[in-house]
């Protein structure tokens, strides 16, 4: 048997998957940039996994898959369009919260309720202990 | 109890969207790795915005408030197909009923592009869209697992063997079905729908060789999901998808 086509690629481990590096484009004008790293057996998984795990929230307009020399892009460009309502994964979405936070604080009153301590504790000190 | 044809036919499909989307989301956080744990929780979301979309004919239709059509009804209320409900199972089950929930998908989405329901028929373009991505993602799955070790493949066909005979259940026909064929809103009833499904599937399994696995004499129990009756585990689920809107249904979140 000759070496001619090689075997495909496999993971040493087949749980982790290869490592493929992901590139993203936020305009049509802009160039490709490196936007992080993601575990994948095959080029079109890693292309369908880094859409959810880099371009959930519009980053960008194209994306891209590399491995060594090889680079795979997604192609679709419509597949990273938002086709339905997703502001709720964007900053954006979550505005009026101070009048919403009136509006409770008000219900609540009426209820009888008093609310003790307006917002969650501040952990960045806490967390600071363990770094 | 909302009995207009139409907006019957919109909480079929809403619900499927939403309880299918609820049951994915079981899978955020637990999924077979970190990056799929993310595409399969978009996808759940997806679903569920597309249960918003169908609740805001119905809204149209009833006058009703689009969360309370949403979530303010009793369990047997619903009119989702039972598969939606079942649990997942193991990841074989769980792309497996992907696969053929987001085919059958396809196939009652082509149709309704032809409504006589004109915002039914324009809600189908911004969905099928998504649905393409939905497939991609059950494809590559089903490649995966179908020419994957043994035991991929051995749990996909116990999945799919599971999935088949509960999925013929979307095309149940609906309550007031003949008032919509009559009128155009369903141009293709879904006794016929079913058998373009089965083309579909089989097509989708002939490179897999699990062709064999599609039954064609199978038929859809009835009356079943699409009259609100749901098997024993729907009432855990509703009480859990539910609970936040009925704590406080004026909540504005």
């Amino acid at each position: 048997m000759t070496a001619a086509t090689p075997a495909p690629e496999r993971p040493a481990d087949p749980a982790e998957g290869l490592r493929w590096e992901v590139f993203g484009r936020r305009t049509a004008s802009d160039d490709w940039a490196e936007v992080g790293y993601l575990h994948a057996p095959d080029a079109e998984m890693a292309l369908l996994l880094a859409r959810d795990t880099f371009f959930r929230h519009e980053e960008g307009v194209d994306l891209a898959v590399s491995r060594g020399p090889d680079f795979f892009p997604l192609g679709q460009p419509e597949l990273l369009e938002h086709a339905t309502d997703k502001s709720y994964r964007l900053q954006r979405g979550y505005t009026g919260l101070g009048a919403k936070r009136r509006l409770a604080a008000a219900r609540a009153a009426a209820l009888g309720a008093v609310v003790q301590r307006r917002r969650p504790p501040d952990l960045r000190v806490l967390n600071e202990d363990h770094r | 109890m909302i009995d207009d044809p139409r907006a019957v036919l919109a909480l079929a499909l809403g619900d499927d969207e939403l309880v299918l989307g609820h049951r994915h989301s079981h899978w955020t956080g637990v999924a077979p790795h970190l990056e799929e744990d993310l595409a399969f929780s978009s996808i759940a979301q997806d679903e569920i915005g597309h249960a918003v979309v169908w609740y805001s004919l119905a809204a149209e239709r009833t006058g009703k408030d689009i969360d309370a059509i949403g979530l303010g009804r009793p369990a047997d209320g619903y009119r989702h197909a039972v598969i939606c409900e079942q649990s997942n199972g193991d990841w074989g089950y769980t792309t497996a009923r992907h696969l053929l929930y987001d085919l059958a998908e396809e196939v009652r989405l082509e149709v309704l592009a032809g409504s006589a329901w004109r915002q039914a028929a324009d809600a189908t373009g911004a969905l099928r869209r998504e649905e393409r991505y939905h497939l991609i993602h059950a494809r590559a799955w089903l490649s995966r697992l179908a020419n994957g070790p043994a035991e991929a493949r051995a749990r996909l066909v116990a999945g799919l063997e599971e999935a088949l005979p509960q999925a013929v259940g979307l095309f149940e026909t609906l309550p007031g079905e003949e008032d919509l064929l009559a009128d155009g809103t369903l141009p293709v009833p879904h006794v016929d729908q079913l058998r373009r499904w089965f083309d579909v599937v089989v097509t989708e399994f002939q490179p897999f060789g699990l062709d064999d696995l599609v039954d064609r004499t199978l038929a859809p129990a009835s009356p079943a999901g699409r009259h609100g009756q749901h098997s024993d585990v729907f009432p855990e689920l509703w009480d859990e998808m539910t609970a936040m809107y009925r704590a406080d249904p004026q909540a504005r979140w």
